[in-house]
């Protein structure tokens, strides 16, 4: 019985495989999966939830989520990076991952040889935080206390080479001052240390500064416009080459060599998810913005990141 | 379990028991490791030429290799002169279910959940003296259908879809 | 107070919340009945359909598919010792001992009452108690949590084996294990020996699974007679003198729950370890515990759900989720444009009210609902052995790896299977194994962070500005003198 389902099984993939040889202008066909370098229940999960369940209606076909966290992203996506060239393995992450991690660690992959972007959904601008009833006024207070005594400024972050830490990095850097850094397991915890006085400083996103209600407030935001009314940016701040760097993009990519008509295909659903009313929506109730950039023009940004960055990791490390 | 071991009190005079061959492989082990630390633990990038805050890397491996060393060593000691637990040998029966696990492993991602489950379930279940047909079609074939069904196609949770090609 | 609270559980007393809850909860008693398919695998997939869904409406069914997935995960374990969740890893001692014994109904049942008192219990306590517990969730920083884990490790070791030895001996085992992979604080990698599958590390999934359900399937075909019979039936329902005669138990683990709840980053898993490591110990027969006890089932029930109401806690009052269950139920308020922290708790205090009545209602619910499908999910003991072994098999190879899709975690499974087996055959227990690697890698966070704040001074640090951390040192201390005395005295009881 199990020899006859398997002499089946083979058949069926024979046929799958020379039927889905032909017919590749008919792409999707089957299910796709999307992965994500990153645990369940963090904000990409979120995201990821959100399109898993509006981007169907425009490729034809489910997606499937597959959670594949570990090692600061890189198994999710040499997993990405393994899966056939098809189209039918996607890899939604953001830009920490995909461009800093190869200045930092050895990866299997290369990030700019073996991806290309699909479409970058959206970005989250951080802002630099204290508590309310906190000495320092302004990000200028901040730094020249941090200059006066060396090291007695506390920055929790979300921990190394992620989110919060590579903006803030780059901040007091450009300030020409660097603070203890204190990594957190995530961006809850740090508030968490913010709020019991543990750290001095830290940083979060829009959506979680206003819930939090005037017990933190913004000193600087790291992006290229206006996040925070009365907040300035980092520009604005006299802190240059910071925005460009330092905000997150989520990202979906797929791999180099996928075909170009299937590559296309799925840019223009992304592209026409994007304008879908329930997808607007749910981004907006989960507090996230609707900024999309298509994956050309990503792609490009994605070049200077790599450049950037290295650069960063080069001053940070001092070699 | 406990109660199987102590009936088989045997006094054997230098030869060391079971036990403390396990803690002494183990303290072996751990010291083999703690030799490898330099070589197995990375180096932290640093932050502007210095060292960064916080504990090393190989702090933690340390102790804790040296703490099993430690008390392997002194379980070791202790158990030296233990009665010799007769330890059973596993029979055919475990040792095919092993190998029939390490199979199923080993074709999941290949052959697909569908396939692979179907060929361990019936092979292992006729083994085992399963031999009723309809048994057989619910939980070789009926099960694993149901449960890749409703995970990949409700519940959008990816299992390996394999040569089934669904 | 009373106004709000009032107000509160009058917003959630209507049908469809109830019946959405209801879904939840049945829904997650599936998903979480199968091993390796996780809670927060659960919650997360079916997050999106809770943002269609009123709020009060939406959450209450998100809450249902949290408490319905616990429950969910004791099912396996006590039927055919397959933990379904870490948090029902100890429910696997005690549970499948009952099942041989034809006692699976009482299991299951006892594992519902158990469940269902502790959550409900910590739900109306924080429901009270929800000030004082931000308060002390805010006191515990990194030292503190340092502490609070080293002194868990030590309890666990002391308590769980048969022999001090044995304990530290896979305390330190599972510690070790732990260090294997990626570096959480800088990033390097350990031990990998440049195996790129063993950056990730070793996860927990994997090795609870090998550890517990590989070793009951080995020895459940050693003994070739029972294999073609179906095993036992699946016996009478609970008594009430069994369940009085286990309310300390229930009591004290709820207690216990709570408290671990109350402290941000242990959680359910320990909380179920220590509830039955305390039962043990109190216990007039601990002998019988580990070959069929009903309080070792009630035990670590009680316990890994007391957990549930204080987690709640930071989330509610800051608006900062402790865990991965909590972070989801975080994205389903913000999605209905609730934002959970001390600005709703000032504003909209009655819809927190309203939320935790509702994990109150999704108690009772579960209550009936886990009444109806106990006979459903015991009949699965009438299978006989000789498919329900090879099913079972499938089950936790497949578990293993959709969690996380990794073909590196079956080497790990099948290595912790055979481990596991060579435990029990030599009279290892591997809790503190289990216990070892789950809290090392927080307590190695926690220290390293401790060392970044103190900026190299530890001592005068902890002293100036960690009081809570001292008094934390103080109990250890005490308490462990008070096990040793309590150890030897107790060892000279049975000796007499």
């Amino acid at each position: 019985m199990a020899i006859g389902k398997f002499v089946k099984g083979i058949a069926a993939a024979l046929v799958a495989t020379v039927l889905g040889t032909a017919a590749m202008a008919e792409y999707p066909e089957k299910p796709i999966t999307m992965i994500i370098p990153l645990g369940a229940g963090g904000s990409h999960d979120l995201n990821a939830r959100v399109i898993a369940s509006v981007l169907p209606s425009y490729l034809g076909q489910p997606v499937i989520v597959q959670l594949m966290p570990g090692s600061a992203g890189q198994i999710g996506t040499s997993a990405a990076a393994q899966a056939p060239a098809d189209g039918y393995t996607i890899l939604f992450t953001q830009n920490f991952i995909d461009q800093l991690q190869q200045h930092v660690a050895e990866l299997p992959y290369d990030p700019n040889g073996d991806f290309v972007a699909v479409a970058r959904t959206n970005f989250a601008a951080p802002s630099v935080i204290v508590k309310s009833d906190s000495e320092f006024g302004s990000i200028e207070d901040l730094v020249a206390h941090s200059k006066a005594n060396p090291g007695s400024v506390k920055f929790g972050h979300s921990g190394n080479w992620g989110a919060f830490m590579v903006p803030g990095a780059l901040l007091f850097n450009a300030a020409g001052t660097m603070p203890t850094m204190v990594p957190h397991k995530g961006g809850g915890p740090a508030m968490q240390a913010l709020l019991a006085g543990d750290v001095d400083v830290s940083m979060a996103f829009n959506s979680v500064i206003d819930s939090q209600a005037g017990a933190v407030k913004a000193l600087v935001s790291v992006a290229p416009e206006t996040q925070i009314d009365g907040v300035p940016t980092t520009s604005e701040a006299g802190l240059d080459g910071v925005d460009a760097v330092g905000i997150m993009h989520r990202v979906v990519l797929v791999r180099r060599d996928t075909p170009p008509e299937v590559v296309s295909k799925l840019r223009e659903a992304f592209a026409a998810m994007t304008e879908d009313k329930t997808y607007k929506n749910l981004l907006k109730k989960l507090g996230e913005n609707n900024v999309y950039m298509d994956g050309a023009e990503y792609d490009s940004v994605r070049a200077e990141q790599a450049e950037s960055y290295k650069a960063l990791v080069t001053a940070l490390t001092g070699g | 379990m406990k109660q199987d071991l102590s009936q088989q009190p045997e006094k054997r005079g230098v030869a060391p028991s079971t036990l403390s061959l396990v803690y002494g492989g183990v303290a072996c082990l751990a010291a083999w490791l703690f030799v490898l630390i330099p070589g197995q633990v990375g180096k932290p990038v640093t932050l502007f030429g210095a060292a960064p805050d916080g504990l090393a890397p190989d702090a933690m491996p340390r102790y804790v290799l040296l703490a099993i060393i430690g008390i392997a060593s002194i379980g070791a000691v202790t158990s030296f002169r233990d009665s010799k637990e007769r330890i059973a040998v596993p029979g055919p029966a475990v040792i095919l279910t092993c190998v029939a696990s390490f199979v199923f492993a080993a074709i999941l991602v290949p052959l697909g959940f569908v396939l692979a489950s179907a060929l361990t379930v019936v092979l292992l279940a006729v083994y085992l003296g399963g031999r009723h047909p309809v048994g057989l079609a619910l939980s070789g074939f009926l099960v694993p259908l149901t449960i890749y069904l409703i995970f990949t196609r409700v519940l959008h949770i990816s299992l390996p879809p394999g040569l089934a090609g669904f | 107070m009373w106004g709000e609270l009032f107000s509160g559980l009058e917003m959630i007393l209507r049908l469809d919340t109830v019946a959405m809850t209801a879904a939840g909860l049945v829904l997650g008693i599936f998903v979480g009945s199968l091993p390796g398919f996780t809670t927060v695998m659960a919650m997360a997939v079916l997050l999106p359909i809770s943002f269609f869904l009123d709020p009060l409406v939406g959450i209450p069914f998100l809450i249902g598919v949290y408490k319905g997935g616990i429950y969910g995960g004791s099912i396996p374990a006590i039927l055919i010792g397959v933990p379904g969740t870490g948090a029902s890893v100890a429910t696997t001692f005690d549970g499948p001992a009952l099942t041989k014994q034809g006692k699976s109904k009482k299991a299951l049942e006892m594992a519902l009452y158990a469940s269902v008192f502790g959550d409900m219990a910590s739900s109306i306590f924080t429901i009270f108690l929800i000030g004082p517990i931000a308060l002390l969730a805010m006191r515990i920083g990194p030292p503190e949590l340092a502490v609070v884990l080293a002194l868990s490790m030590a309890i666990i070791a002391a308590t769980s084996s048969t022999s001090l030895t044995k304990g530290l001996f896979m305390l330190f085992i599972g510690m070790f294990i732990a260090l294997v992979g990626q570096d959480p604080v800088h990033g390097v990698n350990r031990f990998t020996f440049d195996i790129f599958a063993l950056q990730a590390g070793i996860d927990l999934l994997p090795m609870i699974i090998g550890l517990f359900a590989i070793p009951e399937i080995l020895l459940a075909v050693e003994d070739k007679v029972s294999r073609v019979r179906a095993t036992k039936p699946e016996g009478e329902s609970l008594t009430l003198d069994e369940l009085k005669a286990s309310r300390r138990t229930i009591l004290r683990s709820t207690a216990m729950g709570g408290g671990i709840g109350a402290i941000p980053g242990v959680g359910q898993v320990v909380a179920a370890f220590m509830g039955y490591a305390a039962a043990k110990r109190a216990s007039a027969h601990p002998e019988t515990f580990g070959q069929g006890d009903l309080d070792g089932v009630a035990a670590p029930e009680a316990a890994n759900n007391a957990v549930n109401g204080p987690t709640m806690v930071p989330l509610l009052t800051l608006g900062i989720p402790g865990d991965n269950i909590t972070a989801i139920l975080l994205g389903a308020f913000v999605a209905q444009g609730l934002r959970p922290g001390p600005q709703l708790f000032s504003t909209d205090a009655a819809v927190i009210y309203a939320l935790l009545g509702s994990m109150v209602i999704a108690c009772l619910l579960l209550l009936v609902l886990g009444k109806l499908l106990i006979p459903v999910f015991a009949k699965v003991v009438s299978i006989p052995k000789a498919y329900m072994v090879p099913l079972t098999l499938v089950f936790a190879v497949a578990g293993t790896y959709v969690y996380r899709s990794n073909p590196m975690d079956l080497v790990f499974l099948m290595a912790f299977g055979l481990f596991g087996y060579g435990a029990r055959k030599l009279a290892f227990d591997v809790t503190p194994l289990v216990m070892g690697f789950i809290l090392m890698g927080p307590f190695e966070y926690a220290v390293s962070q401790t060392l970044s704040l103190s900026q190299g001074n530890v001592a005068g640090y902890v002293a100036s500005e960690r009081p809570v951390t001292l008094i934390l040192l103080a109990l250890i201390v005490a308490g462990l003198l008070f096990m040793i005395f309590r150890r030897k005295s107790g060892q000279s009881a049975v000796s007499a």
